[in-house]
């Protein structure tokens, strides 16, 4: 082989490393970025997860009293949820979807009956591609009582979003 | 002859120079995505869950506890009641057990196995009385609690006052 061909040869080599690490480094920048927008599309959803949640904990619809004009936090009156549950169906679209979009609100009773549920709000999206579940416990008054105190259960609330 | 070896010897390390140069920029690359900024972006839910929790429970109500079975009992009168007689001899019987043990054995399992459990979240729910917190009244844990575990948040304090003084309540939630 003549010395100009080994130096062809060599060029090329060369050349055909440096196009290989080219090559790689770009697979690499594709995950990357792929990866990046798949984290932000999770965060997205988390922080409307954390903002549905919010609006629950906060709905006056079904929250508890507090006396004075107050509120109760983390409380859910269950005769306010019940009648709440009646006429939600005439204001999904116009009122509520603005507030929860596509998402499920439960409340599920631990103590003493576990098989109570309620499902708040239901408005699911078909083909969803990802779905975020957040939850928090509750205190669940039974105001119906006239006498005496109300009874006190304890539960949870399950909202789920989707996007 | 000399100088042509030279200046092939100089070209060679240049290029040994640029691919050292690639290789760096590749690690750095590599580091900046190997270490980027992974923040705890569940502590809203932990903490509100463990905040939620605590005060859902506090407030529960109990019924068919001795002397007085149509007396409704919140959880927390029944702390108090465990803070002042924690001897197990005098105060509410609830299930044939007085409140220390109802607590501990029957009513916060039920309520952690039930959310926190269901939920898959380590706890550890903790009421001391303030002068003394060595011994705890209620000490609930699942899976060796949180000492070990890097993302703990807390519901913050829970305090009531009872004859024996101060009783604190805290649950903490971790990953």
């Amino acid at each position: 082989m003549k010395r100009g061909q080994i130096q062809m040869t060599e060029t090329i080599a060369v050349l055909f490393i440096f196009f290989i690490l080219i090559f790689f480094g770009l697979i690499f920048y594709y995950k990357y970025v792929d990866s990046s927008i798949k984290a932000n599309q999770d965060q997205n959803l988390e922080k409307r997860a954390i903002d549905t949640t919010t609006r629950v904990i906060f709905l006056p619809e079904i929250q508890c009293g507090g006396g004075s004009g107050g509120t109760n936090v983390y409380c859910i009156d269950l005769l306010k949820m019940e009648a709440f549950q009646k006429v939600l169906p005439d204001a999904i679209d116009d009122y509520y979807f603005n507030l929860f979009s596509f998402a499920k609100i439960t409340v599920q009773e631990v103590y003493p009956d576990s098989s109570k549920l309620w499902v708040v709000y239901d408005k699911p999206k078909k083909d969803f591609t990802s779905k975020k579940v957040t939850y928090f416990s509750a205190a669940l008054q039974d105001t119906s009582i006239i006498a005496g105190s109300p009874v006190t259960s304890f539960g949870y609330v399950t909202v789920e979003v989707y996007s | 002859m000399i100088s042509s070896d030279v200046k092939k010897g100089q070209m060679e390390m240049v290029g040994l120079v640029v691919i050292v140069l690639l290789v760096t920029i590749a690690f750095l690359f590599l580091a900046q995505f190997a270490l980027n900024d992974r923040s705890d972006t569940h502590f809203f839910a932990r903490k509100q869950l463990a905040t939620s929790t605590l005060s859902g429970i506090l407030q529960t109500t109990v019924k068919g506890c001795q002397p007085d079975e149509s007396q409704l009992l919140t959880v927390s009168m029944l702390l108090q009641d465990c803070a002042v007689n924690r001897g197990g001899n005098f105060g509410y019987v609830c299930g044939g057990k007085y409140s220390c043990d109802f607590l501990n054995k029957d009513l916060l399992p039920t309520f952690l196995e039930g959310s926190l459990d269901v939920f898959k979240q380590h706890y550890e729910l903790k009421a001391v009385l303030v002068q003394d917190p060595e011994q705890p009244l209620v000490l609930m844990t699942s899976n060796g609690g949180c000492k070990r575990q890097k993302n703990v948040d807390t519901s913050g304090d829970f305090p009531l006052s009872s004859g024996a003084g101060l009783v604190n309540t805290v649950l903490l939630i971790c990953d």
